[in-house]
């Protein structure tokens, strides 16, 4: 049988060496191989001089005592391991960056949205702000607020008070009001609950009514008021029947209720003294209800004002002002504890001034008590019947139960050289705060601007055209749409700010690298205090891409 | 008798509603409550505003207009003009003047262009209106503040003395910090003798710089000397390195050595700059090549093998566990540990030999055994992981534990180190987003017509994609530029560290702000000018204009 097929030659097999597949597999297998070799002369360099410095080589180190004190943070002292110190810097890095971020986006999309707005002043003053600071370094940005303004501050004694709202600026930091839980804190937080759920079967029928109508309801304002009327019902349910505070008052008093204080408050201000240092009568038979005390302590501020302005000598009023200050109540109680947050915030609020003196225990504060050293001994009712029931005479004292809200205010007093009460933050804190989220921000501002610019004008038109107004337009039709374009650039600002935080280190902030940079210079061991930097933040910034990638995928315009 | 479809089709049941709770709510009463409070709110804040800066002091600012403490005609009628009462009620009449004048044409319906702008840009509604005066008395009392402060109320002397004396009349900024200590701040403790040096690098960088911007210009006569300016760069650098630091080892003579450790000021925040951008180009642009490399990669059976010739090495070399080990997680938990977690010694080498193999599964299955795409896309992400100031301090302290005891580095060079292997994986993005640019036809059409890889890179594809990414790359200069100031953490003294030593000065204590903002006003000049160049660059250059 005759081939007609043609005859084809096997292709040349072309040699090995000549081969550019073959190649590059060779050429890369010696770049690794160098790579490597390189590796291992540094970890042999490595080796020989961590044995000459007596360096240990793994991270047995870090089950070392510290020895050293972290000024904020979680619960750590100076006992704990080295470990256990760099887990607390990596916390407050979070800490702070959670937080700038969270600030960042929101003063971003402000500013950005500023700048574009048709006021010619507020775009001016948005321009400006973001030319100035993004152009200088962080660095010098955090300088000037640690060093120049929060330092700056004045001392605990003089500190600012920003429209009289109980809020303290000094040297210390900033204290403000913060909230405390207490025992009936649980109960609300199941009317929170409850409140949640009845919103969402709220809300599923109502769109059902909506799609079967065709009519637009609308349920985000029928929500939050029907979570609010439930939220305050549950609010004001708890406070008056879940109570455990009381407090042990001298049964001569005949106290029922802290109101009762004021009388006694007003009894301990020193009016003799007073009409020593030459008080007219008139003024001192003033002195007889709160408002009265506060109307004549602001009489003598506008007379110290005037004389100050005249020229005059103001001391001697000064001495009386001091005089009227001085008098206090004193709240004992264990230290921290709701019963004495709860007392002392509420005589405050009542225009009386405390002093606070807590004890580690509830016995020595009672024993304090029993020296006649407290006007009222604060707890839980409990504790305060047991304590009462070893005192010599029970029945000079009686135990008044206290109605506590789900959760207390607990509003921050100047008391000495110190302001007592409320939340705090440091100045370290709030400079490192201020500074990430004023620089970030510009950054932030532009990206939005671009992203909201990045909405074609028709969109606007078409929105203008329906009758939404301004900022209906921007919420449900501009935003949404930009957000596609602002989010991949937004990711690598939150990463900036991330890894920003760890300028802390020079305003001494403890963050990762502020007590790393610590335990490298107390153990020496440098190469794995660094090494733990770089996993942490590497961790760090692969959580946040990859949570912002999933939300990216979320809102990414879907093409065919 | 009425049917089913008449009861359908009735009009009285088709305007039947049901009750609409919430849109009663939204438009009737928060629709109305949320406009009163809003203007409640903006007036209430304008009234503050307004009593506020009504009763501000006049601005103290004697001294600099007369030093013999009479301020004069021309002294009193500024004084008077910075009144607080007088410059709101100025404000605020201006500002009724402007709602009068956009009134008035929008009832005649003329408005003419000013107007209209007015109308427009300022008063844009009532609450538009309301916004305006509170900005407008915010500008006009924050320029009065900083004016007060910086101008009219502040110290020039830069005699220590004198200031002091004079405080009660100038009790707002002292400049006299800064320029007492102007030479500090250009060229920190680089030494008197030698300092004409820095002059003539700035003179060879000035005189190339401006032959460079003729020569590239649109229609120069000097564009046959492109190629030579680009040598003359090359060579400038070496020079002017050469001119600052002296020839080494002489100690006497105009080119003795200075040391780096009196380098300072601004003049090291520019050198660290330019040679960190300067020196990580290359290694960036070959991070950026080998992360876009196709190059067929290793196969998985060699991979494989290649990890168990590794392993078995590494055992046999001494790291075969050889008891069981106890894990704890002594950070989060305290020591003793919670949950301490024992590995058998079969555990543990199993857990070894996954670890080895699996990352070089990975990188077979993912990335084709390609081992330089592997080396450095892990390069890049790293560093682009973590902050500049870990990888400083890891120039600054793992270098010398890294290499051998006998080489003794220089702090500058470490830094420097530091910052250029950081810079190189930002530069590699930067190229490498450039590259992608490219379109694939372009590849084609160099292999068409026979050029070689390395031709066709080089003639093609890199002129396009550099000239592509010119202004990310100026934006990574400007970012680096201001990111020199973190040297100042590990011990340099650049000009920020440079500020922190002056503000220590006895003679000068307490001027933090003054510092500060002078520094501040430095980097903003040269990061904003940069900003202008890249933008002007970009026109010229063409690009994203095909």
């Amino acid at each position: 049988m005759a081939t007609t097929s043609p005859k084809i030659n096997p292709p040349a097999k072309i040699p090995f060496w000549r081969d550019i597949r073959i190649l590059a597999i060779i050429a890369q297998s010696i770049f690794m191989a160098a790579v490597l070799a390189g590796f291992a002369w540094l970890i042999s360099n490595f080796l020989a001089n961590a044995e000459r410095q007596g360096l240990s080589i793994g991270f047995d180190f870090l089950r070392i005592t510290a020895g050293f004190d972290i000024a904020e943070g979680i619960d750590y002292s100076a006992t704990d391991t080295f470990g256990r110190a760099l887990w607390v810097g990596t916390i407050n890095t979070i800490r702070v960056s959670l937080l700038g971020i969270i600030l960042t986006t929101i003063t971003g999309i402000l500013v950005g949205i500023a700048r574009l707005s048709n006021n010619w002043l507020l775009g001016l003053i948005a321009g400006g702000y973001i030319e100035i600071i993004r152009n200088v370094p962080l660095l010098v940005v955090l300088y000037f607020i640690y060093f120049g303004i929060v330092l700056q501050l004045p001392s605990v004694d003089d500190s600012v008070q920003p429209f009289g709202l109980p809020i303290f600026l000094n040297q210390r930091g900033i204290s403000f009001p913060g909230l405390t839980a207490t025992i009936g804190f649980p109960i609300w937080l199941a009317f929170i609950v409850l409140a949640t759920i009845f919103v969402m079967i709220l809300w599923t029928i109502q769109s059902r009514q909506e799609e079967q109508t065709g009519k637009s309801i609308n349920k985000g304002s029928t929500a939050i008021v029907s979570f609010l009327i439930i939220v305050a019902i549950g609010w004001f349910v708890t406070g008056s029947f879940v109570s455990d505070q009381g407090m042990m008052v001298a049964t001569s008093r005949n106290i029922t209720e802290f109101k009762d204080y004021q009388s006694i408050f007003l009894v301990k201000i020193d009016t003799d003294a007073l009409a020593e240092l030459g008080m007219s009568k008139a003024l001192l038979n003033q002195l007889d209800s709160i408002s009265e005390y506060k109307g004549v302590k602001e009489q003598l501020y506008a007379e110290i004002n005037a004389l100050e302005t005249d020229g005059g000598d103001p001391t001697v009023l000064q001495e009386q002002l001091k005089i009227l200050d001085s008098a206090s109540l004193t709240v004992c109680g264990e230290k921290d504890s709701i019963g004495v947050i709860n007392a002392s915030s509420r005589l405050r609020r009542l225009g009386i001034n405390v002093k606070v003196k807590d004890e580690k225990s509830m016995t020595k504060a009672s024993a304090n008590y029993a020296k006649g050293n407290c006007d009222l001994l604060a707890g839980t009712q409990s504790q305060l019947a047991a304590e009462r029931s070893v005192f010599d005479a029970p029945d000079a004292h009686t135990v008044v139960p206290v109605s506590v809200t789900p959760m207390v205010v607990n509003t921050p007093a100047p008391a000495g050289f110190n302001i007592q009460g409320g939340g705090r933050i440091s100045p370290e804190f709030a400079a490192l705060l201020f500074g990430l989220v004023l620089y970030t921000s510009t950054f932030a501002a532009e990206i939005v601007r671009a992203g909201i610019l990045s909405v074609s004008k028709g969109q606007s038109e078409a929105a203008r055209a329906l009758g939404l107004n301004e900022g209906q337009r921007l919420r449900l039709i501009v935003l949404p749409q930009a957000m596609r374009v602002i989010i991949p650039p937004m990711t690598s600002q939150y990463l900036n700010l991330t890894k920003n935080s760890s300028l802390a280190v020079a305003i001494a902030y403890p963050d990762l690298v502020s007590v790393g940079n610590t335990v490298l210079n107390n153990s020496g061991q440098a190469v794995q205090v660094i090494i733990i930097f770089m996993t942490t933040y590497l961790s760090i910034s692969l959580l946040i891409s990859a949570f912002l990638n999933w939300y990216n995928k979320k809102v990414a315009l879907v093409e065919r | 008798m009425t049917t089913i479809t008449q009861i359908k089709n009735d009009p009285a049941l088709d305007d039947w509603q049901p009750l609409d709770i919430g849109g009663w709510l939204r438009r009737d009463v928060f629709g109305t409550v949320w406009h009163i409070l809003f203007a409640i709110i903006l007036v209430g804040t304008n009234l503050l505003v307004i009593q506020a800066t009504f009763n501000a002091a006049p601005v103290e600012l004697s001294f600099t207009l007369a030093p013999n403490g009479n301020i004069g005609t021309v002294g009193n009628i500024i004084l008077a003009l910075t009144n607080g009462a007088f410059l709101t009620s100025l404000v605020l009449l201006l500002w009724i003047v402007g709602a009068g004048v956009v009134i008035w044409g929008v009832v005649r319906h003329k408005l003419s262009g000013p107007i209209q702008w007015l109308k427009d840009s300022m008063y844009t509604g009532f609450f538009g209106a309301l916004t305006t005066l509170f900005l407008l008395i915010l500008i006009v009392f924050a320029t009065r503040g900083l004016l007060a402060w910086g101008l009219f109320g502040a110290n020039f002397s830069t005699n220590p003395d004198a200031v002091a004396i004079l405080r009660d009349v100038t009790p707002g900024a002292v400049w006299g910090i800064v320029g007492a200590n102007m030479k500090l701040f250009a060229v920190g403790r680089y030494p008197y003798d030698a300092v004409w040096r820095v002059w003539v690098s700035l003179a060879i960088v000035i005189v190339l710089s401006t032959l460079s911007l003729f020569a590239w210009s649109l229609g120069s006569p000097l564009k046959k000397y492109r190629p030579w300016l680009v040598y003359a760069w090359l060579a400038s650098m070496p020079i002017t390195l050469l001119l600052l630091y002296g020839i080494p080892g002489t100690d006497t003579g105009i080119m003795m050595t200075v040391r780096t450790n009196l380098w300072g000021g601004f003049l090291l925040t520019v050198v660290i700059a330019v040679l960190g951008i300067v020196l990580s180009f290359p290694i960036g642009l070959s991070l950026a090549l080998g992360r876009r490399s196709e190059a067929k990669g290793v196969p998985m059976l060699w991979l494989m093998g290649g990890g168990i010739v590794f392993l078995l090495l590494y055992w046999m070399t001494g790291g075969y566990p050889t008891e069981s080990a106890t894990f704890n997680l002594p950070i989060i938990f305290r020591d003793p540990p919670l949950y301490p977690v024992t590995l058998t010694v079969w555990q543990n080498t199993t857990l070894q030999a996954f670890a080895v193999l699996g990352v070089l599964w990975l990188v077979g299955y993912y990335l084709n055994g390609n081992l330089i795409k592997t080396f450095c896309i892990g390069y890049i992400e790293l560093i682009r992981g973590v902050p500049l100031i870990t990888v400083l301090f890891m120039a600054n302290v793992m270098l010398p534990i890294f290499l051998p005891k006998e080489i003794e580095i220089d702090n500058l060079f470490r830094v420097v180190v530091g910052v250029i292997l950081f810079s190189a994986a930002y530069l590699a993005e930067n190229v490498r987003g450039g590259l992608q640019s490219i379109p694939k036809g372009q590849y084609e059409a160099a292999m068409a017509v026979g050029l070689s890889t390395s031709q066709s890179m080089r003639l093609i594809i890199l002129p396009q994609a550099l000239r592509a990414v010119i202004p990310a790359l100026v934006g990574e200069f400007i970012g680096l530029f201001k990111d020199t100031s973190l040297v100042s953490i590990v011990g340099l003294f650049d000009l920020l560290k440079i500020a922190q030593t002056v503000i220590a000065q006895p003679d000068w204590l307490g001027l933090q702000r003054e510092t500060y903002v002078f520094i501040a006003f430095i980097y903003w000049i040269f990061c904003f000018a940069m900003a202008a160049v890249s933008i002007r660059i970009e026109k010229n250059l063409g690009v994203g204009q095909y």
